[in-house]
């Protein structure tokens, strides 16, 4: 199944021209930032609202590295290592405090919300960094894509940043599978279960926490990097409210408790979304909203949970029809 | 001299005046009630929405503003009882469907009103404090919210409304053995709550205007005042509306805005690593 | 008498203005097999509580072969080797069997150790059929099991039993028996039970709780023969 899709992927830009090739890359980046989420939420129980603070932090590190003419590759790596560490500073000072499961959820949004304000604030010739001007509201153009190592002066192409992103996807989603059947996986699972025991049994909950919380920081920069590489440009938006809730969103349409349904969950969901908003102003906030509500009250498993429940209800069923005969 | 003392004063009490006031329906909902509510940013919106409507078709402003806070509370009614009142005790729930009711309403009104902002102007001219001017309106502003501020402490503290909310709060089940409709109490409390962020929003629609996508802007500030009050929700927001308006008005005043609420992020953060459970948390079951 | 295992002195706690532990002295050998006995609300759970970190003493002390572990948080306590079966199943109800146990295990070992520590254990507690299964999906007495077996794949040198036979069937109860006395060959055992048959089968010595405060510390037959345990106690209970 896994690698039907994988190979299913791998030759989408044999037969789809580079429009399709550009949205599906999009998917593929937004649903990292969601698997950052849904890892942390749905495997260690810690809601972070404020995954879109490291994406966009990735993004704007990369752009302004890569734009101070330092090569790109260096730039991707300094545009992950910054939010991995801002995670580190923040997740010490939020999990250390022993602040309550729910505060952590709206400090860290309270976090994203600040930084985009600071990043709207810097227009102006004052916001120049090396060669880059910040530019407020209206974000960075130009951002270099990826140069290709092995050719001089070439830069990844759309078809490229299609393979790239898909790449990545995959091999994140399958490092996380990797890491949740470790020692230290198997500790987040149990944290979400049953914190004091845990304790009891002599593990520092506060250690794995913050772990876990660098690890999902770490793959929401380098998300952020990517959408940069995608679009070839940053703005204030890569922080806002709007995509904070939309990540929640991605993540629980698709199913939180797995990783791969806040894949599918991006998928129709930026899907849905991108349609929406060819069609007025306002309907894709009011169908985001309708779709979060309805979630929450009646579907909050999301749907491949209750998809792979009813496809079994359905197993069952012809099982016994099978033996009744 | 005399007259940059009073104007910096004045800066400070303007800023923790619109601490409180962004904080009080919070303080409320979230507070008392536990229900982490991320529409409470659009709920101070629809207030300075109705507010700027009304008063566009010629309501005095006065008047205005009362009744937007009622419609607001109306709002907020309609919304316990579609999607709140399935999700109490079920804290990240109710969080996660509140923040989709914000969404709908931005989506709302954004379909309905367009993205523009309106703004309603208000005609109660200014103060000379020598070089400075001050205007009325906004020392009005000030005046009213703490007037609110000691209105909901003297309600809660002294009336039996407040008894019965608070007793409700505590132990339901208790309550509702005592013979309160502790269903009816959760949504009065919640309209409440709501009406007052109504109130707010149609109290500040003068001064800042109305967007469909303000509620962004207070909606973090409400909750970091909320949560570093601490247990006590009444006392906490006036400490925690005291410090970070004196942070953000001096910081801003002296730099920029942004820089103000970056600080008072900070200090939020700092404030909770020491004291996690709010500055409040030593006078529990003191007052 | 060797030095004590575990020592509390004075230990206090306070709720609300309830002294749920009120300056208790207690003292145990390593190897002992004690039973607290007394009264619901007597503060057992309470004292069992704060000698694992999970409530935080008012005053006194608690020391652990001397050493000073009253302000120490949960898991340095767990690292030091106390483990302790809480009285409501404390366990990860949606993982396996196995999986719960490995959890306990690779704390102390690496991989293919705590692999053979897991068979191991589960063997002891006849759990092996259920190693797979969903802890949640199990019967309560089995789930007092697995939470049993983990604190023992701690390797602990102190076990803390909070009604450990609490809900279990007579068969499942002499198995329970069983289980201590070998758990109690390689660490020192605490147990807080109401069955006094039970107590009888594994205890030598009993520590009676009365308010808080210890009211008799003696053997088995000496303390339930004793009237001030039987009007406190058994006087209701037996009658």
């Amino acid at each position: 199944m896994a690698i039907l899709t994988t190979v299913g992927l791998m030759a989408v830009p044999s037969f789809y021209d580079f429009a399709v090739q550009y949205d599906i890359s999009k998917i593929f980046v937004l649903a990292l930032l969601a698997l950052s989420m849904s890892f942390l939420w749905g495997y260690v129980g810690i809601l972070s609202l404020g995954q879109t603070a490291m994406f966009g932090l990735g993004g704007y590190v990369y752009a302004i590295v890569a734009m101070n003419s330092v090569d790109t590759a260096t730039a991707a790596l300094i545009g992950i290592v910054c939010p991995t560490l801002f995670s580190a500073v923040l997740g010490y000072f939020l999990i250390w405090g022993r602040i309550g499961d729910i505060y952590f959820s709206v400090i860290t949004l309270a976090v994203t919300l600040i930084l985009e304000k600071a990043i709207r604030a810097t227009s102006g010739d004052r916001f120049v960094i090396g060669k880059v001007r910040l530019n407020g509201q209206n974000g960075i153009p130009g951002v270099p894509s990826l140069e290709i190592p092995w050719e001089a002066k070439a830069t990844l192409f759309i078809d490229g940043v299609y393979y790239l992103t898909a790449a990545v996807l995959i091999l994140v989603y399958v490092g996380l599978r990797l890491t949740l059947t470790t020692g230290f996986g198997q500790v987040l699972v149990g944290l979400r279960e049953n914190r004091r025991r845990v304790e009891l049994l002599g593990y520092d909950s506060r250690h794995y926490c913050l772990g876990a919380f660098v690890l999902a920081g770490a793959v929401a920069g380098l998300a952020g990097v990517l959408f940069a590489v995608w679009g070839n440009f940053v703005g204030p938006s890569l922080f806002d409210l709007d995509r904070a809730a939309q990540i929640v969103i991605w993540v629980i349409v698709g199913g939180r408790m797995t990783l791969a349904g806040p894949i599918l969950g991006t998928a129709l969901v930026v899907t849905l979304t991108t349609w929406l908003g060819t069609q007025g102003v306002g309907q894709v906030t009011l169908a985001l909203g309708a779709m979060l509500t309805l979630f929450v009250l009646l579907f909050k498993k999301g749907l491949l949970p209750t998809l792979s429940e009813l496809l079994s209800a359905v197993a069952r069923w012809a099982a016994s029809r099978r033996a009744a005969r | 001299m005399f007259e940059v003392v009073a104007i910096y004063a004045y800066q400070i009490l303007f800023s923790i005046s619109i601490f409180i006031l962004i904080s009080l329906g919070l303080a409320v909902i979230f507070g008392m009630m536990k229900v982490i509510n991320l529409a409470h940013g659009e709920f101070i919106m629809l207030g300075a929405l109705f507010c700027a409507q009304l008063a566009g078709a010629g309501v005095p402003l006065f008047l205005s503003i009362p009744l937007a806070g009622l419609i607001v509370g109306l709002v907020g009614i309609v919304g316990e009882r579609l999607v709140i009142r399935y999700l109490y005790g079920r804290v990240l729930d109710t969080l996660l469907a509140t923040w989709g009711m914000s969404l709908l309403i931005v989506g709302a009104v954004t379909t309905f009103f367009g993205p523009q902002t309106a703004s309603t102007p208000q005609d109660l001219g200014n103060i000379s404090l020598g070089t400075f001017s001050i205007s009325v309106y906004s020392l009005l502003m000030i005046l009213l919210a703490f007037a609110l501020l000691a209105a909901l402490y003297l309600v809660w503290r002294m009336t039996r409304a407040g008894l019965i909310v608070r007793t409700t709060m505590q132990n339901a089940a208790m309550a509702q053995a005592l013979g309160i409709d502790t269903d009816r109490v959760f949504m009065l409390t919640f309209g409440f709550g709501a009406a007052l962020a109504g109130l707010t929003g149609a109290i500040l629609v003068p001064l800042f205007g109305a967007s469909p996508t303000m509620g962004a802007f207070y909606i973090a500030k409400a909750f970091v005042t909320v949560i570093a009050g601490g247990p006590l929700p009444l006392t906490g927001t006036l400490a925690a509306s005291s410090l970070f308006g004196m942070i953000d008005g001096a910081v801003a005043y002296l730099t920029t805005s942004v820089l103000g609420e970056i600080s008072v992020l900070f200090v939020a953060i700092l404030l909770l690593r020491f004291l996690p459970k709010g500055v409040t948390r030593g006078l529990k079951g003191r007052v | 008498m060797s030095a004590p295992i575990l020592e509390t002195r004075q230990l206090s706690k306070t709720f609300g203005g309830v002294k749920a532990i009120d300056r208790i002295d207690f003292s145990l050998a390593p190897g002992e097999l004690r039973c607290l006995i007394g009264p619901n609300g007597a503060g057992k759970s309470t004292f069992f509580k704060m000698l694992t970190g999970q409530h935080r003493p008012d005053g006194g002390q608690v020391l652990l072969n001397g050493q000073d572990i009253t302000a120490a948080a949960a898991h340095e306590i767990g690292r030091l080797g106390i483990g302790i079966k809480n009285q409501i199943p404390d366990v990860f109800d949606g993982l396996s069997v196995a999986e719960n146990l490995t959890l306990a295990a690779r704390f102390i070992l690496p991989k293919a150790a705590a692999a053979r520590k897991v068979a191991e254990v589960l063997a002891r507690v006849q759990l092996e059929p259920m190693a797979g299964r969903l802890v949640g999906e199990l019967a309560h007495g089995q789930r007092q099991w697995v939470e049993i077996a983990m604190v023992v794949a701690r390797e602990p040198i102190l076990v803390l039993l909070d009604e450990p036979s609490a809900g279990m069937s007579v068969e499942e109860t002499a198995r329970t028996a069983e289980l201590i006395r070998e758990i109690n060959r390689e660490a020192t055992v605490v147990a807080v039970e109401h069955n006094m048959q039970f107590i009888r089968s594994i205890a030598s010595r009993v520590t009676v709780f009365h308010r808080g405060r210890i009211l008799v510390e003696e053997n088995v037959d000496k303390a339930l023969s004793d009237r001030r345990v039987r009007d406190v106690y058994l006087g209701r209970s037996a009658a």
